[in-house]
C-alpha cells in the first residue's frame, strides 16, 4: 500500500494495474472486443475486423510524417472530448470511477487511455463502444453543416476521399463484412451526426444518449460516417480548415522522399521554369517586396551579401523567388571583383565559369574577421623542493588580421580571443609586445607576408601561409607554410633563421561582426 | 522650370537643375529642346511617390553627377552603411512607399536614390535569419522540406555560425 505522500503521484502517473503502453491496450481493446462481440447485433464480424481497424490506427501512429496520422491525431484527439464526458455525465460511470483514485489529473492524452482501457476492463455495456470507438472526423469540419443536405461528391473530391479511406484502410474491410438494412444505416448515422451536434452544443449527456443509440443499430457507424462524409466533404474540408491545410503542408515533403530530389544543378534549372511568386505570410498586409522586379531585388541583395555572405545563406532559404534572384550572376560578379584583382578575375574567365562558382572556388582572403592559431607547448617547471617535476602546458594565439588595402596586422599572445578580437586595431595593440605590422601578397592560395615588430627593428619576418578550407567554398583555414626573420647584424650582413614550424597549428578563421564588410 | 506629368495626371512644376537629376527627365529634355511650356509624361509614377522624389533630388541638386557607367571596383560606394543622416531621415517610409521610391528611382534613372533604397533592403535583411527575413516582408516558404535541405547543402559555405 503506497504511503500517503506518494498516492498523488501514483495516481498522475499510472498505476500498475492500468495499461499504459501500446501494447497492453491493445491486448485489453481485443479481450474487449471479443466480449462485445458476443452482445453486438453482428457478432462474427466486429470482433476480427474492429481489432484491424485499431491495428491500423495504431501502426500509423508510428509514422507521424505521413499524412494519415494527422488524422489520426485529430481523432485521438477527438475521442478525449468523447470520453471526458461520459466520466462526468453518466451516473453509471462512478462505480467504474470508484475502482481508481478519484483525483483526475490533468486531461493528457495518458488519462484518456487510462479510461479507454478501464472501459475495455468492465462488462461490454453498449456504452464501451464509444469510448472505443474510432474518430469520425476532425472536429472543425464537423461544424460545417449537416451532413444528409449535401450529397454531390465533385469529382475533384475523389483524391481526397482516397487519401481519407487509406487512412482508415482496413476499417473498410471492416465495413463490408457488416452489412446493414439500408433504413438501418440511415438512422444510425442520423442518430450519430445528431450526438455529433449534441456533442458539439455542450449537450453531453444528449450527444451520449444519441451516440449509444447509433452504436447500438450500427456498431461502426463511425467508420461508416467517416468514410461518409470524406466522399461528401473531403476536398473541402482540406481546403478550407486551417489544420487541413497545415496536414497538406506536412504531406508534400513525405510525398517527396518517394521521388528524391533531381541533382542540385538539375533542380535549379527545374525551379527556373517555373513562375515562383511571392506569397504572402499573412492576409493582415500585402507583401509590398513583390512589385521589384528580380534585378531590383538583385541590386539590393548584393549590398546585404556583399556585406556578409550569411545574408546570401539566410537570403536563398526564404523563398523560392529569393532563392534564384541570390543566384543572379550581377551580384556574383560584383563580388568577384571586390574580392580579386580584376585583371585576375579577367585572366581566369571567371564568367566563363560562373560568377558564383568562381566566388565559391576560389580562394580569397578574409576580411570579415580575424584567424586565430591557437597554439600549446609544454614548459618545464623549476621545483622547490626536487621531489617532482612539473609542468606548464602553455596555451597561446597567434592572431592575423588582413585589411582590404594590402595590409595585414598580426599579434602574438596568450590572451583569448575574446578578449582581443574587438581591440584588434594598429592603434589599440601597437605598443604591446609581439604585435607586428606589415603587407600581404595573395597569389592563387599562397598569401605572402612581410612583417616588422617596432621593438625589434632590425628583424623583418616573412611568413607563407596557404589558404585552404574544412569545407568547399569556406576558405576559412590558413595552414603554415614558411616562416623566418631576417637579422641584420652588425657587420650589416643579414642572417636569415628559418622556424621550425611543427608546433605552430593552422590559423582557423572567425568571424567578428563588428569588422563590417566581408 | 520643368512641367511632371504623374501617372494619376497631377501636374507637378520644378526647377530644371531639380529635374535633371533624373537621367530620364534630362534625356528628355535634350531631346524636345527648349520648348517652354512641354509636359514631360511619367506613366508610372504616381503624384505621391513623385513628390517624394522630388524631395530628394531637391536636397541633392548640389551633389556631383555619379558616373554614368557602373564600375564594379567602386567600393566605397557599394557599402550599405555608409548612409548619411539626412538620406537616412529620408528613406525611413513604410515598406509601400519604399518600394515604390526604389521604382520611380530605376525609372526615372536616378542612381543615388536608387542605391539608397536598395541599401536600406539591404539593411533590413542583413543579420537576419530566414525566418526573420520571411517576418520582415511577409513572405511564406514555398520549399518542400527536402528542397530546403539541398539548398541549406549547397549553400553551407556561406554561413558563419
Amino acid at each position: 500500500m503506497p504511503s500517503h505522500e506518494s498516492r498523488p503521484i501514483s495516481c498522475t502517473m499510472d498505476t500498475p494495474q492500468i495499461p499504459v503502453t501500446e501494447d497492453e491496450l491493445e491486448q485489453f481493446r481485443k479481450q474487449w472486443k471479443n466480449e462485445l462481440s458476443v452482445h453486438a447485433p453482428h457478432p462474427p464480424a466486429s470482433s476480427s475486423s474492429v481489432s484491424t481497424a485499431d491495428a491500423a490506427v495504431t501502426e500509423s501512429r508510428g509514422r507521424p510524417a505521413a499524412p494519415a496520422p494527422v488524422h489520426v491525431w485529430k481523432a485521438s484527439h477527438h475521442r478525449t472530448i468523447g470520453i471526458m464526458p461520459s466520466a462526468e455525465d453518466d451516473d453509471e460511470d462512478d462505480e467504474c470511477d470508484s475502482a481508481v483514485p478519484k483525483q483526475a489529473p490533468t486531461r493528457t492524452r495518458s488519462s484518456s487511455k487510462k479510461r479507454v482501457a478501464k472501459s475495455a476492463r468492465s462488462k461490454s455495456r453498449p456504452r464501451d463502444a464509444l469510448p472505443h470507438a474510432p474518430p469520425p472526423i476532425p472536429l472543425p469540419v464537423r461544424s460545417a453543416g449537416p451532413i444528409a443536405a449535401k450529397t454531390d461528391a465533385s469529382s475533384s473530391s475523389a483524391a481526397a476521399v482516397e487519401k481519407l479511406t487509406d487512412a482508415v484502410g482496413a476499417v473498410s474491410v471492416a465495413d463490408k463484412s457488416a452489412p446493414l438494412a439500408p433504413g438501418a444505416e440511415d438512422k444510425a448515422m442520423q442518430l450519430y451526426q445528431q450526438g455529433m451536434d449534441l456533442e458539439h452544443d455542450g449537450n453531453l449527456a444528449g450527444a451520449l444518449k444519441a451516440y449509444r443509440a447509433a452504436f447500438k443499430i450500427d456498431a461502426h457507424i463511425d467508420i461508416r460516417y467517416q468514410r461518409h462524409y470524406a466522399a461528401v466533404h473531403g476536398l473541402k474540408a482540406s481546403a478550407s480548415s486551417k489544420d487541413a491545410a497545415s496536414s497538406t503542408k506536412t504531406a508534400t515533403p513525405a510525398s517527396a522522399t518517394t521521388a528524391p530530389l533531381p541533382p542540385f544543378n538539375e533542380w535549379l534549372e527545374q525551379i527556373r521554369r517555373e513562375p515562383c511568386p511571392l506569397q504572402p505570410r499573412t492576409d493582415l498586409r500585402p507583401t509590398y517586396i513583390s512589385v521589384l522586379p528580380a534585378e531590383l531585388l538583385a541590386r539590393a541583395f548584393k549590398f546585404a551579401i556583399a556585406a556578409d555572405t550569411n545574408a546570401f545563406f539566410s537570403l536563398s532559404l526564404v523563398c523560392k523567388r529569393f532563392f534564384l534572384v541570390t543566384r543572379e550572376p550581377t551580384i556574383w560578379k560584383h563580388l568577384c571583383f571586390r574580392h580579386y584583382p580584376p585583371e585576375k578575375v579577367i585572366a581566369d574567365a571567371a564568367a566563363k565559369e560562373g560568377w558564383l562558382q568562381y566566388f565559391i572556388r576560389e580562394p580569397r582572403i578574409r576580411f570579415d574577421g580575424v584567424y586565430i592559431s591557437r597554439c600549446m607547448y609544454v614548459r618545464q617547471g623549476i621545483s622547490e623542493f626536487g621531489f617532482n617535476n612539473p609542468v606548464h602546458l602553455v596555451e597561446y594565439f597567434r592572431y592575423l588580421r588582413f585589411f582590404r588595402n594590402g595590409r595585414v596586422l598580426s599579434y602574438m599572445t596568450t590572451s583569448e580571443p575574446r578578449d582581443i578580437v574587438k581591440q584588434f586595431t594598429e592603434s589599440h595593440l601597437e605598443s604591446r609586445k609581439g604585435f607586428m605590422r606589415g603587407t600581404y601578397a595573395q597569389n592563387g592560395a599562397v598569401v605572402d607576408l612581410t612583417l616588422t615588430d617596432k621593438r625589434r627593428a632590425h628583424n623583418t619576418f616573412t611568413k607563407t601561409v596557404q589558404i585552404k578550407g574544412s569545407k568547399r567554398g569556406k576558405h576559412n583555414r590558413l595552414h603554415w607554410v614558411h616562416y623566418s626573420f631576417t637579422t641584420i647584424n652588425h657587420h650589416a650582413e643579414q642572417e636569415i633563421v628559418e622556424l621550425d614550424l611543427t608546433e605552430f597549428r593552422p590559423y582557423v578563421f572567425s568571424k567578428v561582426k563588428s569588422y563590417g564588410s566581408a | 522650370m520643368v512641367k511632371l506629368l504623374s501617372s494619376d495626371n497631377e501636374k507637378i512644376t520644378v526647377a530644371q537643375d531639380v529635374a535633371v537629376r533624373s537621367m530620364l527627365i534630362k534625356n528628355m529634355l535634350e531631346d524636345i529642346g527648349d520648348a517652354e511650356d512641354a509636359e514631360i509624361p511619367l506613366p508610372n509614377v504616381t503624384a505621391r511617390v513623385l513628390k517624394k522624389v522630388i524631395e530628394y533630388c531637391e536636397h541633392h541638386k548640389n551633389d556631383p553627377m555619379p558616373p554614368a557607367e557602373e564600375d564594379e571596383l567602386g567600393d566605397e560606394r557599394r557599402r550599405s552603411d555608409d548612409i548619411d543622416e539626412w538620406d537616412a531621415d529620408y528613406i525611413d517610409v513604410e515598406q509601400e512607399l519604399l518600394f515604390e521610391i526604389i521604382l520611380a528611382a530605376n525609372y526615372m534613372d536616378i542612381k543615388p536614390l536608387l542605391d539608397l533604397g536598395c541599401k536600406t533592403v539591404a539593411n533590413m535583411i542583413k543579420g537576419k535569419t530566414t525566418e526573420e527575413i520571411r517576418k520582415t516582408f511577409n513572405i511564406t516558404c514555398d520549399f518542400t522540406a527536402e528542397e530546403e535541405e539541398q539548398i541549406r547543402r549547397e549553400n553551407e559555405w556561406a554561413e558563419d555560425r
